[in-house]
């Protein structure tokens, strides 16, 4: 678990991320802060549209299209402004001190060329190995991440592969440049249950065994609890609340937080209905004035729809609230 | 893959065989009686019925195809009604101006179109995208022939720097003759070190094969700027950008090559199609080709040399054909599966 006295490794700070559209922007994103400690998963969960992956695509400065435009905010990695940064130092920290696990590696695989092409091509770029050092390199990964037979894979194309070895060979390519932080986006979503399970206990393997820290996205809370020290939840494009995994399974302490755990579907409680949140997600062509969840919030008052909640400390905790749960709290029962 | 190309071209010779049932039974339908053709215009009625003996014309059409087939598996393809001469010998003959000429003018095409595209879509939105946009736009809507006078008005009439038409300089011709060899001028004056033959037919071909060249570079340059745009949006571009990948490898080395399968297929298609249609570049430019011998054939009714262009252009389109399935099979491994 993160040590709050040591430097954040992944800073972000007031991100606001916009899409130009015909209908007038998006405010995608309206990010407060978000930190990420050296060598621990931090988990980034809430529903689709939530703003997750865009937040992931943000860190590496791949906006996700053309129409989309950073308007402020920064992302420091090691006290380095990511967005202010030219191409060549972008093309120098991708791959080597930051890289990414895709969600879906039959798409992020290039069908034209071998899985071991691009794989070769991050050893040389990235650790300046010569052919034959990148080669035995490849194969000492490819060795580590699992795949059998690693001199045969590499020549194989990515439909030739199964699901499974597809998200091995793309893990090896986000390992193989030695970083600092890996952002994996959903790297479960596109795989079937059993393989889930494989890739996600080859991550924690590799995340204990290199230290990497991690960005971790995913609506699993399942897979949240097993790999996360922390956990950032996301609605409306902001941070809503962080805190340590166990923490926040026992006692979330923002309504969204507690909403969003109620609905979890358990094998234990036999339910007739699983609980949903009542309302819709919010539209984001207007700028939220006050806090985004708000018009859904069971415990809403004129406060929060006219003033915005930021991010405060309580401990090793952090919520956007102005009434926070507390352990015990009676509105916990009206909340569920 | 060795299957996979067996496949290609046992399928392409079942099209071949149905195309030579159709374009013979089209030459023997149409009114026109080549026995009279023949003889000439002063035939008696007996000669014309000697010669349609002689030409096999008063069998069953089953038995005359059934005989044009197994010449053709012979390699003859028949007589010419207009020149008397062997069609074969009369295509091999004519066939290699127009294939230098096409051969050349493809080669222009996709030297500029590809790079065209590659950099309109690299700078999309672009002055450089506008300049493409206009320039392959426009080399796709000139009509052939008028391109072809405006370019010899400029070139040879106003700046007199490049010949107006034929293949060679006839003095050059006659000073320094070429031996005979392939019947591609420019390999054979390369073979036979014969440098003034050379650059008389280069000269002579340039004008020619840019106007060839104007509409495939046009379209090639769209096919290739549409396929790399679609080609950047894929999550394995993204990918190669997240890796530090620098753009220009991710253009050229990754996307280029993706986005090259789609266009291949029309490379070669106007390929054999800039073959089979070269008759107003060949007639502005006294090219004396294959399109211009085409062209006579179909005015005088010459059915034996219209089959005869009409199966070689098919057989070509037919394996070029196989050679773009097999090139892209090559390219994109996922192609044999399907």
């Amino acid at each position: 678990m993160a040590e709050p006295q040591r430097l954040p490794l992944l800073e972000i700070r007031n991100l606001s991320l916009e899409f130009a559209t015909p209908l007038g922007p998006v405010y995608a994103l309206n990010l407060g802060g978000l930190d990420l400690y050296p060598g621990e998963v931090l988990g980034l969960v809430g529903e689709s549209g939530s703003g997750k992956s865009l937040t992931a695509s943000t860190v590496l400065g791949l906006l996700p299209s053309r129409r989309a435009r950073v308007t402020s905010g920064q992302v420091l990695f090691d006290g380095r402004d990511l967005l202010r940064a030219t191409p060549a130092e972008l093309q120098h920290i991708r791959g080597r001190d930051i890289s990414m696990i895709f969600q879906d590696p039959m798409a992020a695989l290039n069908p034209v060329f071998p899985v071991g092409e691009p794989l070769l091509r991050i050893l040389r770029l990235h650790r300046g190995l010569r052919p034959a050092e990148a080669r035995h390199e490849a194969l000492r990964i490819l060795d580590e991440v699992q795949i059998p037979d690693p001199a045969a894979i590499l020549r194989r194309y990515p439909h030739e592969l199964s699901g499974g070895q597809r998200q091995r060979i793309m893990i090896a390519m986000a390992i193989a440049g030695g970083p600092r932080l890996l952002v994996a986006d959903e790297p479960t979503t596109a795989l079937d249950v059993t393989v889930q399970e494989q890739v996600i206990r080859l991550l924690q393997a590799l995340q204990r065994a290199h230290g990497t820290a991690v960005l971790f996205i995913t609506h699993n809370m399942g897979v949240v609890a097993r790999l996360a020290d922390r956990v950032a939840v996301m609605y409306g494009g902001d941070v809503v609340e962080v805190a340590p995994v166990a923490e926040l399974f026992s006692a979330p302490r923002h309504p969204y937080s507690r909403l969003l755990l109620d609905a979890i579907p358990r094998v234990s409680a036999r339910r007739e209905r699983l609980p949903a949140i009542g309302g819709e997600v919010p539209d984001l062509r207007r700028r939220p004035v006050g806090c985004a969840f708000a018009p859904r919030c069971p415990l809403v008052t004129a406060r929060c729809l006219s003033e915005r909640p930021s991010l405060s400390a309580a401990g090793a905790r952090q919520v956007a609230c102005f009434h926070p749960l507390a352990a015990g709290d009676s509105r916990t029962e009206a909340l569920a | 893959m060795w299957a996979y190309t067996l496949r290609r071209i046992a399928l392409g010779i079942v099209v071949l065989l149905g195309l030579t049932l159709v374009t013979f039974l089209i030459a023997r339908v149409v009114p026109s009686d080549p026995a009279a053709r023949w003889m000439g215009p002063r035939a008696t009625a007996e000669q014309i019925g000697a010669a349609r003996v002689k030409l096999g014309l008063d069998k069953p059409l089953y038995v005359q195809y059934l005989r044009y087939m197994a010449d053709m598996a012979r390699g003859d393809l028949g007589t010419s009604i207009r020149t008397h001469q062997p069609v074969r010998k009369d295509l091999a003959a004519m066939l290699p101006a127009t294939v230098e000429l096409v051969v050349v003018g493809m080669v222009l095409a996709v030297l500029v179109g590809i790079p065209l595209g590659v950099l309109s879509a690299m700078f999309r939105d672009s002055p450089m995208d506008h300049l493409g946009r206009v320039v392959s736009v426009t080399s796709v809507s000139l009509p052939t022939f008028w391109l072809a006078m405006i370019l010899q008005l400029v070139f040879f009439k106003s700046l007199g720097i490049l010949p107006l038409a034929d293949r060679v300089d006839s003095i050059i011709k006659l000073t320094y003759p070429l031996r005979p060899g392939t019947g591609f001028y420019l390999l054979d004056s390369l073979l036979q070190g014969n440098w003034p033959f050379f650059h008389s037919t280069l000269a002579h071909l340039m004008l020619p094969a840019v106007t060839l060249a104007a509409y495939p570079a046009g379209l090639v340059a769209r096919m290739i700027r549409s396929s790399m745009l679609e080609v950047y949006q894929e999550d394995y571009i993204r990918l190669g950008r997240a890796f530090g990948f620098s753009e220009s490898l991710i253009t050229f080395r990754y996307a280029l090559r993706n986005a090259l399968a789609p266009a291949l297929t029309v490379i070669a298609l106007t390929f054999a199609y800039s073959l089979g249609s070269t008759f107003l570049v060949e007639a502005v430019f006294n090219w004396p080709g294959m399109g211009k011998y085409a062209a006579d054939a179909v005015t005088t009714a010459d059915y034996p040399a219209i089959m005869g262009v009409t199966i070689f252009i098919a057989a070509l389109y037919v394996a070029l054909n196989i050679l773009v399935d097999i090139a892209q099979a090559v390219l994109d491994p996922r192609v044999q599966l399907s």
